[in-house]
């Protein structure tokens, strides 16, 4: 008990930024949970007369969804910990350790799922709908989401190949869209739910406790396996710079898209919502955390970049701008893709012009931003950093919703992709300056990157 | 203790160098009846040596009565020690010393005679001072 | 525990069709070190992985405290400790979290052994994992095996990355732990001077088998170098008995053998007259010569 314990403390607090986090989080659920409670519906939104004007109702609605976020990426320290306890000789030597893993990982997922279904029940205190039926049927779902959220980071953080990446984009999909449609169809049995819920957690516990059985023959398909889908292949062309910084096959990550937008698509195309109102068609949103997570493949471009300079002759400033083309011309790629997709899928679901429109600019946007931003880590990710990514990517979202928003003006769509353009070309100023001073001392290995990414 | 002087890596087992180190010395009187050993973890650590051939050597000489255990205290040099042991015995540790000095010698290629009288001069040469003082003896 | 700690019985073990290991046999009994030597590749880590239960063996089986290795009950585990040859450590968390995580584990934890340890080892607990060097993440993996005291301990490589001064102080640690005659350590090393100073027993893994299973006093009492001198000349083809090298210089040769058995037997003494100086070896030597 206690080592479960033990390590779901370290989950959430392992790391000073982790702690931060978690202890935001936690005020702002205990803030937003009073809130709900306590205070008046807040009904502005609809066009009721309310105490509270539309900003700040706007405000206390997100403060328990930014808690409930909070919370669980406080936790991020799960997957890594999960991997490194899991694969590692502790597995086999701690007493019991796997058990106690699984019930650590068990015991963080159905914290965070008991929070955030217990808010997400009391968004309906005031409505018609009964607040024990939506928590009934959102902790169940909860408990999958989150647990796949969890296999999500893990599997963008540790991205070491392509392959990987694009599975956990397609992943996004599921934990973001997978459980909205579950919940938000009341005729769906409650029983489906918590079967669901327990053949998930079933596999899961199955994988841990008998994987030494199953070693050897894990052992073996992976064997097959990798040798056919090494990240990056020869046979592609490409220069030896894009051999070096992984750009040199985008067809796998581009091609990859499409599958979670297919999906995607599939399960937005009869989006519906249980509040009286139609929010924003949120498919823009997804396609542009889609463009951001591709962008991030830059982080690791500095640490990469440094063999490159050992082999070739260019200044610092001159391998910047070959790095800068490289990056651009494979994100081109997966872009193109991208907005393609955008203009076919949003004709299908009969998304406004405008919102089309704006849309393929945002998603260019996203792209640029996200490159831009992983060119700037020349040394570890510190607060800066990590700050200004949250800060874009929360600013792409914003964008994004209102882009998506019919009611949104065409002049305010323009003021906001013009910021954001600004804010890009400020990050490559600041990549290129960062590059020509390149100390590739501070630029710690790439699994430090990616752990602390 | 700093007076054994033990080296890992020759290719004398370590045992072997610390058993005969202690047996010299107690039948010298270097080391006299009634003076305590380090215990074996502290001799073990001492050295970075195995403590379980600490253990071994205390038990052979235990056994032949160079060593006397106490209960609930450290090895000590038997007190009966020097008496116990008697000339061909004394004799028989300085064999292998003997053996070396013929060998250097035919690689030298020296007779008996040379030998012996080196050895006469050296004997002399070395009064008991410069012994007292060599052996770090009393 | 009176009996033996690990005990295997006609090991083996085969990855994807080719044999590392065959037909191993030891015994490991409380208070002994065991030094594990062998080539790279010659599967001295399959051999630990094996007495660890971390991987099934392919033939025969290795028990600890009793217990078939590969199902090891919990209760038995708390008396294991082990010292893998990457550190595999998580990087995001502090050096004291990391002990803390572990130590949770255990019934007993030896708080104040592991600060003094910190302490002598210049191993700074508020540290990030990821900031620390090599060596200090190999200081920090050595610690966590010794917290919870184990009866036994199983390292691999343990100091590849240790200056000498952290090397002497990890050898000093784990004397004091074998010291009371209870606990046993086994550790594989390249560093055949530590090994030399540390071992009571050694096993040699060469050619997939054990080639020496035993006590070390025992093996360098069994192979030794002679040097015999003829002065009326050797022939060509001398039979020395279990020779693993012979070399001719001028009137004599140098042979190094196995089993020695104190005398030269066979032809060539009946029928010479020779001198034979027996030279003892260094482990070292030992190592080199069997692989030569």
């Amino acid at each position: 008990m206690k080592a479960v314990a033990r390590l779901m403390l370290a989950y959430f607090t392992g790391t000073r930024l982790l702690l931060v986090v978690t202890v935001l989080g936690a005020l702002a659920c205990v803030g937003g949970t009073a809130a709900l409670l306590f205070l008046p519906p807040l009904v502005a939104q609809y066009g009721l007369p309310s105490r509270f004007s539309l900003a700040e109702e706007w405000v206390l609605d997100m403060l328990p969804i930014v808690g409930i976020l909070c919370v669980a990426f406080g936790a991020a320290l799960l997957p890594t910990m999960f991997a490194w306890l899991a694969t590692s000789h502790y597995a086999d030597v701690l007493p019991y350790g796997r058990v106690k893993l699984l019930a650590s990982a068990f015991g963080t997922v159905a914290l965070v799922a008991l929070v955030a279904s217990t808010i997400a029940s009391l968004f309906y205190l005031h409505t018609p709908i009964p607040v024990w039926v939506v928590f009934q049927r959102a902790l169940p779902v909860c408990l999958v989401s989150y647990a796949l959220l969890y296999c999500v980071l893990w599997l963008i953080g540790n991205s070491g190949s392509i392959g990987k990446l694009v599975f956990g984009t397609a992943g996004v999909v599921a934990t973001l869209f997978v459980p909205l449609r579950f919940v938000a169809v009341p005729t769906t049995w409650l029983g489906y739910l918590w079967i669901a819920c327990a053949a998930f957690w079933g596999a899961v516990a199955a994988a841990l406790l008998l994987a030494p059985r199953l070693k050897v023959a894990v052992g073996r398909v992976r064997h097959a396996l990798s040798e056919r889908f090494d990240g990056t292949s020869y046979a592609g062309a490409g220069r030896e710079i894009d051999f070096m910084l992984g750009v040199a096959n985008p067809w796998p990550l581009a091609l990859g898209q499409i599958v979670p937008i297919a999906i995607a698509a599939y399960f937005l195309g009869d989006y519906r919502p249980l509040a009286a109102e139609a929010p924003p068609n949120p498919f823009l949103l997804f396609m542009t955390i889609l463009s951001v997570v591709q962008g991030g493949l830059a982080s690791v471009a500095a640490t990469r970049g440094r063999a490159l300079w050992l082999r070739a002759h260019w200044t610092r400033a001159q391998l910047f701008a070959r790095v800068e083309r490289a990056f651009l011309s494979h994100n081109a790629f997966t872009l193109g893709l991208l907005l393609v997709a955008l203009v076919a899928v949003g004709t299908y679901l009969e998304l406004p012009t405008q919102t089309l429109a704006f849309g393929l600019v945002l998603l260019l946007l996203g792209t640029a931003l996200s490159t831009y931003l992983g060119l700037m880590v020349t040394a570890s990710i510190g607060w800066t950093e990590a700050a200004l990514a949250l800060a874009t990517m929360v600013a792409l979202m914003v964008a994004a919703v209102y882009t998506a928003a019919p009611a949104t003006t065409p002049a305010t769509l323009v003021a906001l992709h013009a910021t954001l353009a600004a804010a890009a070309l400020v990050f490559r100023a600041v990549a290129a300056r960062r590059w020509a001073s390149l100390d590739w001392m501070l630029c710690r290995s790439e699994r430090a990157v990616r752990a602390s990414s | 203790m700093d007076v054994f002087i033990l080296k890992p890596h020759s290719g004398v087992p370590i045992y072997r160098q610390l058993s005969e180190q202690i047996r010299r010395m107690a039948a010298s009187g270097q080391l006299p009846a009634g003076t305590e050993l380090p215990s074996i973890r502290d001799l073990a650590l001492e050295h970075a040596i195995n403590p379980m051939t600490v253990s071994k050597v205390y038990s052979l000489l235990e056994a032949e009565g160079v060593l006397e255990r106490n209960r609930g205290k450290p090895m000590t040099i038997a007190r009966v020690a020097r008496a116990q042991s008697p000339p061909a015995k004394r004799m028989q540790q300085l064999e292998p010393h003997l053996e070396q000095v013929v060998l250097a010698a035919h690689q030298l290629e020296l007779g008996e005679t040379e030998v012996g009288k080196a050895l006469r001069n050296t004997w002399e040469r070395m009064d008991e001072r410069s012994v007292r003082r060599r052996t770090g003896a009393r | 525990m009176s009996g033996p700690y690990a005990v295997a019985r006609g090991l083996g073990k085969s990855f994807y069709g080719k044999t590392v290991l065959e037909d191993v046999s030891f015994a490991v009994e409380p208070g002994d070190i065991v030094g594990v030597l062998g080539k790279n590749g010659a599967g001295k880590t399959t051999l630990l992985e094996l007495m660890l239960g971390f991987t099934p063996p392919s033939a025969g089986g290795v028990e600890l405290f009793g217990h078939a290795s590969y199902r090891l009950p919990g209760t038995a585990k708390a008396r294991l400790g082990f010292v893998p040859q990457q550190d595999e450590l998580v990087n995001a968390l502090s050096a004291a979290d990391q002990i803390g995580v572990i130590a949770s584990f255990y019934p007993r934890w030896d708080d104040e052994l592991i600060t003094r340890l910190a302490r002598e080892w210049e191993v700074d607990l508020g540290e990030r994992i990821k900031g620390m060097s090599v060596g200090q993440r190999q200081k920090l993996s050595i610690l966590l095996a010794l917290g919870h005291r184990p009866d036994l301990l199983i390292l691999d490589e343990p100091v590849a990355s240790l200056d000498p001064v952290a090397r002497r102080q990890f050898l000093e640690q784990i004397i004091d732990v074998a010291a009371d005659g209870a606990r046993s350590v086994v550790f594989s090393s390249h560093i055949v001077s530590d090994v030399e100073r540390l071992a009571n027993k050694i096993w040699i893994i060469k050619d997939h088998r054990l080639y020496w299973q035993g006590d070390f006093d025992a093996l360098k009492d069994s192979i030794v170098r002679l040097h015999i001198r003829a002065p009326r000349g050797l022939p060509d083809e001398l039979a020395i008995p279990n020779a693993l090298s012979v070399q001719h210089n001028g009137s004599g040769a140098t042979a190094v053998v196995r089993d020695w058995s104190g005398e030269l037997n066979g032809d060539a003494a009946a029928s010479l007259r020779v001198d034979v100086e027996v030279e003892r070896l260094t482990l070292e030597d030992i190592f080199l010569e069997l692989h030569r």
